[in-house]
């Protein structure tokens, strides 16, 4: 066994010795400790300490970033806007383009003009052909068309001349529009060869004229339209339309009645003035607020933001719940040109939503309740517009003003629970563009039911606002319309 | 995806990262930006100039400890940044007789709950509350506040003594009307 050292002895001599030290050695050690990592004695009851800031933060900083990066993001919606305009507007050009929809077009709206000196020979079909042309004009009974023409207009001339036509004024056509010249000269002469009986059928048209000429209105005349292609251009062609009007019509009658809107009844010409009232419903689910969107996939898969990076204490909501957003309005719609109406309303719109926190200790819940007063402008395009049915669709923009908002935060930690009301995160006004496509349905002249379904892209306009988080929503429209 | 990751997105300039990061951190941050300001409208302006301070120099995180501490730093400069820019936030050098002031214990203030704690600090004169959040909770030392400030070594311990006084009358306060109430 070994024997223990003398030094043994020495050590516990200074076992419990000690050195005493000044404050001056500590504060040469801590200034080399890196400091400011909150390590303060209070450091950790703020290590989990966290605020949701506004969404207005994040936008203020979007607003410094590389515009590049947003652009490209809201270039999409306009690229998809600018489609979306264009296949409504290639849509509805071929629907007006259709043989059909002229003739409809053309009854409803165009007025065109035409004044011929006295003594000026136009060219004339002869009378045999005249009399079925007749037949047929009387069936466009719908017609708004108008033409004006002198009462001294010359008996029928079937040698035309460029300066024959001249004095021939058509203000719904276009310079030397030989088909419709010919056409509206035809039909000219075609009410002055109606008997007697007839003529008086026009008799509420005709008009004196300050110069002393009668000005006949005639409401029954087709074809006057320089899209409508009809194949007259010259005086002699022009008879063949005594044979190739009632074949449009015939065709026109057959589609129209083979067509599932059918009702027995003309196409809707006529403007009116509707008060639709009625009901929208967005449908509402569950998301992710701007704070937890998690769409960036290559960063994270997770929309628990916990999972990610491992921030068990973030406040980033867990969850958000969307209750269904509802709006109650009024809107005033004009049927101004067409088959197009316009529109503007006035409605209150109530939405809401439930988010879920989870802290360390504690999980909160916050409902926010906003109320609007909402403005919408519209236009509508009726692709079937019968008197008592019309399939249509619709686009128009829509801008809410804040008029109420609650905020309510409400904490638990599993034994206490504490409510309390907040005012420091109010939404701003907010808009949006929209487009849909709806049917209405008349019981009876005036009364009728509506029903839309549409897709709302929401945008800021002020800031932070409800649907900054969320901002397409599909819904649907829905309501009680009178017509005047 | 880890955090090395979404700096280099952010650092290429990703727009989808730089909100992810923002979703990450900004309550976290907001919470830092907070305890510096006086209303949310100040600490959401903070933040915002911080996150654009972030997203500026992003490059120049190294990856060398949290993302997140160093997030902070530069979120507490930017607020000592507003401090010093503000010439009406000028501190006032206490007389020594401050250093003698009925000072709230370290006990009292650690039992008090962060939103408890927070809500009193932001009643505090702005020079007060910023001395106060460097010493006591960013663990800064008086020297280093001092030159984070421009201000003496002497003027950063007064202005901590004082605080910490006011916040002993404001709950010396808070006890009384609780008191009363009962």
């Amino acid at each position: 066994m070994k024997e223990p050292s003398e030094n043994s002895d020495l050590n516990k001599k200074f076992e419990n010795f000690a050195y005493p030290v000044d404050d001056t050695n500590w504060d040469a050690i801590s200034m080399r400790i890196p400091s400011g990592k909150g390590v303060g004695f209070l450091g950790e009851k703020f290590s989990t300490y966290t605020v949701s800031p506004s969404a207005g933060v994040w936008r203020g900083i979007e607003a410094s970033l590389q515009p590049g990066a947003r652009r490209r993001i809201a270039a999409w919606w306009w690229y998809g806007a600018a489609a979306a305009v264009f296949l409504f507007g290639y849509l509805a050009f071929m629907q007006i383009d259709t043989p059909e929809n002229q003739m409809q077009i053309v009854h409803k709206e165009t007025e065109t003009s035409m004044e011929s000196k006295s003594g000026v020979g136009t060219a004339m079909p002869d009378s045999g052909s005249i009399a079925p042309k007749n037949n047929n004009t009387e069936s466009n009974s719908a017609s708004a068309e108008a033409i004006t023409i002198t009462s001294t207009v010359s008996k029928a001339s079937t040698n035309k001349t460029e300066n024959e036509k001249g004095p021939i004024k058509s203000e719904s056509s276009h310079p030397g529009n030989i088909a419709q010249t010919d056409h509206i000269t035809w039909v000219a002469e075609d009410v002055r060869d109606f008997p007697n009986t007839e003529k008086e059928s026009f008799a509420g048209n005709i008009s004196k004229m300050s110069g002393g000429t009668d000005r006949i209105i005639l409401r029954q005349i087709a074809g006057v339209f320089p899209g409508l292609h009809l194949p007259i251009h010259t005086a002699e062609l022009a008879g063949e339309m005594s044979t190739l009007h009632p074949m449009i019509e015939l065709a026109d009658n057959k589609k129209q009645k083979s067509s599932p809107f059918y009702d027995g009844t003309e196409t809707s010409s006529v403007n009116q003035v509707s008060i639709l009232a009625g009901s929208q419903l967005a449908f509402a689910g569950n998301g992710e607020m701007d704070m937890a969107e998690s769409s960036y996939s290559g960063i994270s898969t997770s929309l628990n933001p916990s999972e990610g990076l491992g921030l068990s204490n973030s406040s980033i909501p867990v969850s958000v719940n969307y209750s269904t957003p509802v709006y109650y309005g009024v809107n005033g719609e004009i049927k101004f040109w067409k088959r197009f109406s316009g529109g503007l309303g006035l409605g209150y719109l109530h939405m809401q939503t439930t988010a879920n926190f989870r802290y360390a200790l504690q999980s909160e819940v916050r409902e926010t309740e906003s109320k609007y007063l909402s403005i919408p402008v519209y236009i509508k395009f009726n692709f079937v517009d019968k008197p008592k049915y019309t399939a249509y669709g619709t686009a128009g923009n829509s801008i809410d003003f804040l008029i109420w908002q609650k905020t309510t935060e409400t904490y638990s930690d599993g034994q206490n629970t504490e409510i309390r009301s907040v005012n420091n995160d109010v939404k701003g006004n907010q808009a949006n563009i929209y487009a849909g496509i709806g049917t209405s349905f008349k019981f009876t002249n005036h009364i009728g039911i509506f029903a839309e379904g549409s897709l709302m892209q929401y945008y800021s306009i002020t800031g932070t606002n409800f649907y900054s988080q969320k901002t397409l929503w599909p819904g649907m429209r829905f309501g009680v319309l009178v017509s005047f | 995806m880890d955090e090395n990751a979404l700096v280099e997105a952010c650092v290429e300039g990703n727009y989808r990262a730089q909100k992810r990061l923002y979703q990450l951190y900004a309550p976290q941050m907001m919470g830092v930006c907070m305890r510096y300001s006086s209303c949310v409208a100040d600490a959401e302006d903070i933040l915002q100039d911080g996150f654009i301070k972030i997203y500026q120099h992003i490059d120049s995180y190294t990856g060398q400890g949290a993302l997140g501490g160093w997030m902070r730093r530069i979120m507490i400069n930017t607020a000592l940044q507003r401090f010093r820019e503000n010439k009406n936030m000028q501190l006032v050098r206490m007389d020594d007789t401050d250093l003698h002031l009925r000072e709230v214990s370290d006990d009292v203030l650690s039992k008090m709950a962060a939103d408890e704690l927070m809500a009193k600090l932001q009643q505090l004169p702005i020079g007060f509350r910023t001395v106060f959040n460097l010493y006591a909770i960013e663990g800064f030392k008086h020297h280093e506040i001092a030159s984070q400030l421009g201000i003496s070594v002497g003027t950063s311990k007064s202005q901590y003594s004082r605080s910490r006084a006011i916040l002993r009358e404001m709950i010396e306060e808070e006890n009384k009307l609780s008191e009363r109430a009962i």
